[in-house]
């Protein structure tokens, strides 16, 4: 299969009007102004097409034959909460007008619609929503780091994760995400905070794992300094997620200490208190991520019971990449965009055979696996196709390229004999401390090699090393 | 016969637009709409009150686009008697508004000739 370069399209302007000459009429003076729309000339029609374009500015007659205007309105914000929404209604009174503004139209316009008002609000409401959608994208901390729609795809299992999407974002209940690594939760946290009502409020996001019992209960519950006016920068993320939405990487990783704490500011309506201060009222959305079950992690007691049934309301799976079907070359597309756009080189397509073998891959590191393919093949080689020379020997079932691959092989052949008689927790130990040694002693870095936290480590190795009663 | 009131300016502007294209689409949905309003009975039936009132508002809308003022405020009367179950008078002004459209469909067929 050969794809060309994925480009992003201009804002798509929706028209709902049930009557055809105004219909012809408004998308006529649009499309004169430069505006071309897509129409619609009813509710149930205006929402499928919604759903498929994803407008930034929808012009919206209130009165459709089939459904309440405003309705469809709501379910459209509730969809994509940074669609501009302009009404149109025959009717002026006051009353509709703010009724339709509390409900969040972006504008209100009564007809007879002249010509250049119809434009005027068109063009604002498109500059609008530019502005903000690049404020989002700025928001990306990383240069992988995929517009939603581009992450999302279009193989079945993310359609079905984004119509979950779209219905959690709408309540308030916690969100938990699992997902193995590199699947993208951090992204799926991110687009239920940009779809929910929450969307213009921050989004605060704290990997529990990565910190001490101490760094990270300051990191969550510092309160803002007495004499600051707003939120000072060491205040916690508690303070900072105020109105928004609070993302707990690895909650399982919180000292059970902590996780009592966390429990009662949770049960005081998000009320926190730090020591000698009194309780000042949050409100925020809480999204957890995790590679590990919740449930099996309160089995091993490393979870709280208590933390586990106020976090574990409502489960979201990350599919893994291998079930994502063509949405990997979509992506690999689109990494491989970006990538060579870094290193200066143009890569366009992914030639037949190279995407067969990209298909039939089990991709266990998912899309960090994914980008490191398409790295790699970037330096080495020139584009403007990624051809099946250019991809790791171990994926083409080539003689093992030690320098690429090297570690897996081992971990497959000398691994495989000295692994024989072992129990699963002696491998693991094994692998753990093998890795600890390989590092010079250094726990941060084996457990980067291995995909863990080092808190994970400490753990374990606090078990292992523990006289046994 | 009631002196039909127009914003000529609003309708010269509008059926000029992209060489009188939009001429035919207007004659139709008035077509439509009058249909509606003529089929739409018994009136005290809930689904035949509700077609009558979006008949109207659409009928309001086209009129307000194209300037036909004494249609638009008709329609608008017609409407609010809709919504406080005044039937006698929504048919009262059904008549009225059956004669307006008459006369603005005469004026976008004369229109069209002149524009011819």
């Amino acid at each position: 299969m050969k794809s060309g370069i994925p480009s992003h399209p201009p804002v798509k302007l929706l028209l709902v009007e049930d009557t055809p000459s105004l219909q012809m009429l408004y998308q006529t003076v649009l499309n004169k102004a430069g505006h071309p729309s897509i129409t619609a000339s009813t509710g149930v029609e205006a929402l499928a097409k919604f759903e498929d374009h994803r407008p930034g500015v929808v012009l919206l007659d209130l009165t459709l034959p089939d459904a309440d205007g405003m309705a469809i309105m709501r379910q459209m914000l509730a969809r994509q909460p940074t669609t501009r929404v302009i009404v149109i209604t025959a009717n002026g009174s006051v009353d509709k007008a703010l009724d339709a503004i509390r409900n969040g139209a972006h504008e209100y316009l009564v007809k007879p619609l002249g010509d250049q008002r119809l434009v005027a609000a068109v063009a604002t409401a498109l500059s609008d929503y530019r502005t903000q959608s690049e404020a989002a994208k700025a928001l990306s901390h990383s240069p992988y780091d995929l517009p939603v729609e581009d992450f999302m795809g279009q193989s079945e299992v993310m359609r079905h994760l984004n119509v979950k999407i779209n219905a959690v974002a709408r309540s308030t209940a916690p969100v938990f995400i699992l997902g193995e690594r590199g699947t993208g939760k951090k992204t799926i946290a991110r687009m239920v905070h940009r779809k929910s009502r929450r969307a213009a409020k921050p989004l605060v996001c704290v990997n529990c794992s990565a910190l001490t019992p101490a760094e990270l209960e300051a990191t969550l519950f510092a309160p803002p300094a007495p004499s600051d006016t707003g939120i000072s920068d060491c205040a916690g993320a508690f303070y900072h997620a105020n109105g928004g939405t609070l993302v707990l990487e690895n909650p399982q990783d919180i000292h059970l200490d902590l996780q009592a704490r966390l429990v009662t500011a949770l049960q005081d309506e998000s009320r926190i208190a730090a020591a000698g201060a009194s309780p000042a009222p949050v409100d925020i959305r809480l999204i957890c991520c995790a590679r590990a079950h919740p449930t099996e992690e309160m089995r091993a007691g490393r979870l709280s019971e208590d933390l586990y049934y106020r976090l574990f309301v409502i489960p979201l799976t990350a599919p893994p990449l291998s079930q994502r079907g063509d949405d990997i070359l979509r992506l690999a597309l689109n990494f491989l965009h970006r990538i060579g756009k870094q290193e200066g080189k143009i890569f366009t397509s992914v030639a037949e055979d190279a995407a067969a073998i990209m298909n039939a891959h089990r991709w266990h590191g998912n899309m960090r696996e994914l980008i490191n393919v398409l790295r790699h093949a970037v330096v080495l080689h020139q584009g403007p196709e990624l051809t099946r020379a250019m991809l790791p020997e171990d994926m083409t079932g080539h003689a093992p390229n030690h320098e690429v691959s090297g570690r897996r092989h081992a971990a497959s052949g000398g691994l495989e004999a000295a692994m024989k008689g072992l129990t699963m927790a002696e491998i693991e130990q094994r692998a753990v401390m093998a890795a600890i040694e390989r590092h010079g002693g250094s726990i941060p870095q084996a457990a980067r090699e291995l995909d863990i936290a080092p808190s994970t480590i400490y753990r374990k190795r606090d078990v292992w090393t523990k006289p046994k009663a | 016969m009631i002196a039909q009131t127009y914003d000529e300016k609003q309708m010269s502007a509008l059926l000029s637009l992209d060489g009188g294209a939009l001429r035919e689409p207007l004659l139709n949905d008035l077509q439509r709409c009058q249909t509606l309003l003529d089929q739409t009975l018994p009136l005290d039936a809930r689904d035949s009150a509700m077609v009558m009132r979006n008949a109207l508002h659409e009928l309001r809308g086209i009129a307000l686009t194209v300037g036909a003022t004494t249609l638009a405020r008709h329609c608008a009367k017609a409407e609010a008697f809709c919504d406080t179950g005044h039937l006698a008078e929504v048919l009262e002004q059904r008549a009225a508004i059956h004669i307006a459209c008459e006369d603005l469909r005469a004026r976008l067929k004369a229109f069209t000739d002149v524009a011819a």
